[in-house]
């Protein structure tokens, strides 16, 4: 039940409602109904969702070292541009289990031009 | 490693060419049950196939994963979907990344499986290495339409006299089995694959047995069993044991649909064996329920009939421009304390094409298959039926109906007139004829034999008590002596004149040989 006001809290923000107002309209729903003991879940529900939401919204550059940094940028420009992102929208982090090569994730969308899956496809090929 | 395998190891990596595509993924939201809740995937398709990565694994960890950890969308919802698992639950995390795979759930099918023990995504469980030579196909599909089919019009013998005689099945139809527990369903399953040993290669049904939620130890018997009779290399085994999750018991009956619809394709018969489907609904609710869907009667889902409806309707007989073949459906259905009036037990047998009620009651006292052949029906009729087996069986259920109202108004009459005593007497001898010894499938020509023997009288000098005993006789005496006519009704599949004068001749000649069982 408290996905349910969370979702409604969430909508109601989108459509442009203030969130002090949506804030105070959910507690009177809430003691209204007799559901004020669902406060705190609601609560944490309300942060998980909008991590959520700031994840989905940063597209994401992950690179192999720090250094490869400049030459994914430029490599991913092209894929940047046919998502409609600019270079600047972009955070970048590292992971040294790429080996090399970039990956990036933007909302539900993900291109992986890493050494980590090109070397992965070979090998189930291989082993298929 | 041989120079081959080097070289061909070498032409692999230059030939590789990298791509860099776009992916739809989500995240893990949350997990527990068998139930994921995905963040993202806007794209997802229903009943579409997920992948589960874990983007932080190195390469050595992620080559040494044993199997991909797949995931089936059942719930499309605004802000993100749920997956059912399709593996190993300890698998996922919090956090994991799901790769949309952009097709609907397959499995492989072919003759390779033949003679294996598969899980519910046909992967081999036996422990015989992987199988050969299949192809792919969607685990669900659409059910053959109306002009792509024909009648029903040959019969699948299933070796059991109750049954071919009284209840007749043809290959095509669906046929329930519905009783308490231990009432014999398996037997009548079991049973039915066996008998198809004596039938000859060419027109041979290939038989698919789908165990979905039994116990480890009987799917084990059962696949001994018919290694020992020489039945596994035309049966393959589809196994969901009550261990396995929820998931892969809701699918694997629409596993053993498919592996059917290959040979069926192929203008050969098959038949599929669902054991039980009772088991299966109990699976899709618990799935249903975890996945937030409103409950209806009995907690079961709203659509718990079109989950039976639309695997049923894939048992077909197509037509000759489809290739002739069929697939014959058996499923099976508990029922509790008897009562066929239940949810799914009444479900089930408003989709099939007629049912065989094993009773309780009829077990305990000895009479086994242990079937109720005045309530149990086949909508296919005689139609699925030879012309030597209605010859002797036309009248039996009649007979034996007339005979249930008499015995019990014979426990209560002191006195009873000659036509009366007559009829129970012939009554009880056919319910003695009818029994059956558990995995002794009878080839359809002994069975005529048998009946033949039974409804002209020439067992009504025999005691009660030594039918049994003189109809094994009987039988092993025609086909060592008179092998001729057991030969002329398969092949006639009826009793021609000369036959029967000889059937007649070597009957007269069983009795004088065998007096001391009249005595």
């Amino acid at each position: 039940m408290e996905t349910v006001y969370t979702q409604a809290v969430v909508g109601a923000v989108a459509r442009g409602v203030s969130p002090k107002d949506a804030a105070a309209r959910l507690r009177e729903t809430l003691v209204r109904r007799g559901h004020e003991q669902l406060l705190p879940k609601i609560g944490r529900e309300l942060q998980r969702e909008l991590a959520q939401q700031k994840e989905r919204g940063v597209p994401t550059l992950t690179v192999a070292r720090a250094a490869d940094e400049s030459s994914a940028k430029r490599e991913v420009a092209a894929v940047l541009a046919e998502l409609g992102l600019a270079p600047a929208d972009v955070r970048t982090t590292s992971d040294d289990s790429l080996i090399g090569g970039w990956r990036l994730r933007s909302g539900s969308i993900r291109v992986d031009a890493s050494y980590k899956k090109q070397l992965l496809t070979l090998y189930r090929s291989l082993t298929a | 490693m041989d120079t081959n395998a080097i070289e061909k190891l070498i032409k692999e990596i230059e030939g590789f060419t990298p791509k860099v595509e776009s992916e739809q993924v989500g995240r893990v939201v949350a997990t527990g049950d068998g139930i994921v809740e995905i963040d993202g995937l806007e794209g997802a398709l229903m009943s579409e196939v997920v992948v589960f990565e874990d983007e932080g694994a190195s390469l050595d960890e992620a080559t040494q994963d044993a199997s991909t950890l797949y995931g089936l969308i059942l719930n499309l919802e605004e802000d993100g979907v749920k997956a059912i698992l399709l593996g190993d639950a300890s698998r996922v995390q919090e956090g994991m990344t799901v790769k949309s795979t952009g097709h609907v759930l397959s499995i492989p099918v072919g003759e390779g499986l033949l003679g294996r023990v598969v899980n519910a995504l046909a992967e081999p469980i036996d422990g015989k290495g992987p199988v050969k030579g299949t192809e792919m196909v969607p685990i669900e599909r659409d059910a053959y339409g109306v002009i792509d089919r024909k009648s029903v019009d040959q019969p699948l013998q299933t070796g059991i006299k109750a049954i071919d005689a009284m209840v007749p099945i043809g290959r095509g139809q669906r046929e329930l089995i519905i009783g308490d527990r231990f009432t014999g369903k398996t037997t009548v399953a079991i049973d039915t694959i066996l008998n198809q040993k004596s039938e000859p290669a060419e027109t041979r049904p290939i038989c698919i047995y789908v165990a979905v939620g039994q116990k480890e130890s009987k799917t084990a018997r059962i696949q001994s069993l018919l290694q020992e009779a020489g039945a596994m290399e035309y049966t393959i085994i589809v196994d969901a044991p009550a261990s396995a999750p929820a998931a892969l018991q809701f699918l694997a009956p629409f596993a053993g649909a498919a592996i059917g619809e290959y040979f069926m394709d192929r203008g050969k018969d098959a038949l599929v064996i669902y054991d039980d489907l009772s088991k299966q609904a109990i699976a899709y609710r618990e799935l249903s329920l975890l996945l937030r869907r409103p409950p209806g009667r009995e907690a079961y889902p709203g659509d718990i009939f079109y989950l039976h409806s639309r695997l049923l309707e894939r048992a077909a007989k197509l037509s000759d421009e489809k290739g002739g073949g069929s697939l014959t459906a058996l499923p099976i259905i508990e029922t509790q304390e008897g009562d066929v009036s239940g949810y799914i037990p009444t479900n089930v047998i408003s989709i099939t094409d007629g049912q065989i009620f094993l009773i309780a009651d009829l077990f305990n006292k000895g009479i086994r298959p242990a079937i109720d052949v005045g309530i149990s029906v086949s909508r296919v009729g005689s139609a699925a039926q030879t012309k030597a087996m209605k010859s002797v069986a036309g009248t039996l259920r009649l007979s034996l109906a007339q005979f249930r109202e008499l015995e019990a108004f014979v426990q209560f009459a002191q006195d009873l007139d000659p036509e009366t005593a007559k009829r129970i007497d012939a009554g009880r001898r056919m319910v003695e004829i009818l029994k059956q010894g558990k995995h002794e499938p009878l080839p359809f020509e002994k069975q005529v034999v048998s009946l033949y023997a039974a409804t002209n009288g020439y067992l009504d000098t025999l005691p009660i008590e030594r039918i049994q005993q003189a109809e094994g006789k009987l039988v092993d005496y025609i086909e060592h002596q008179h092998g001729g006519i057991l030969e002329s009704i398969r092949a006639e599949k009826k009793i021609t004149d000369e036959t029967k004068e000889e059937l007649n001749a070597a009957l007269e000649q069983f009795l004088k040989a065998n007096a001391e069982l009249a005595a």
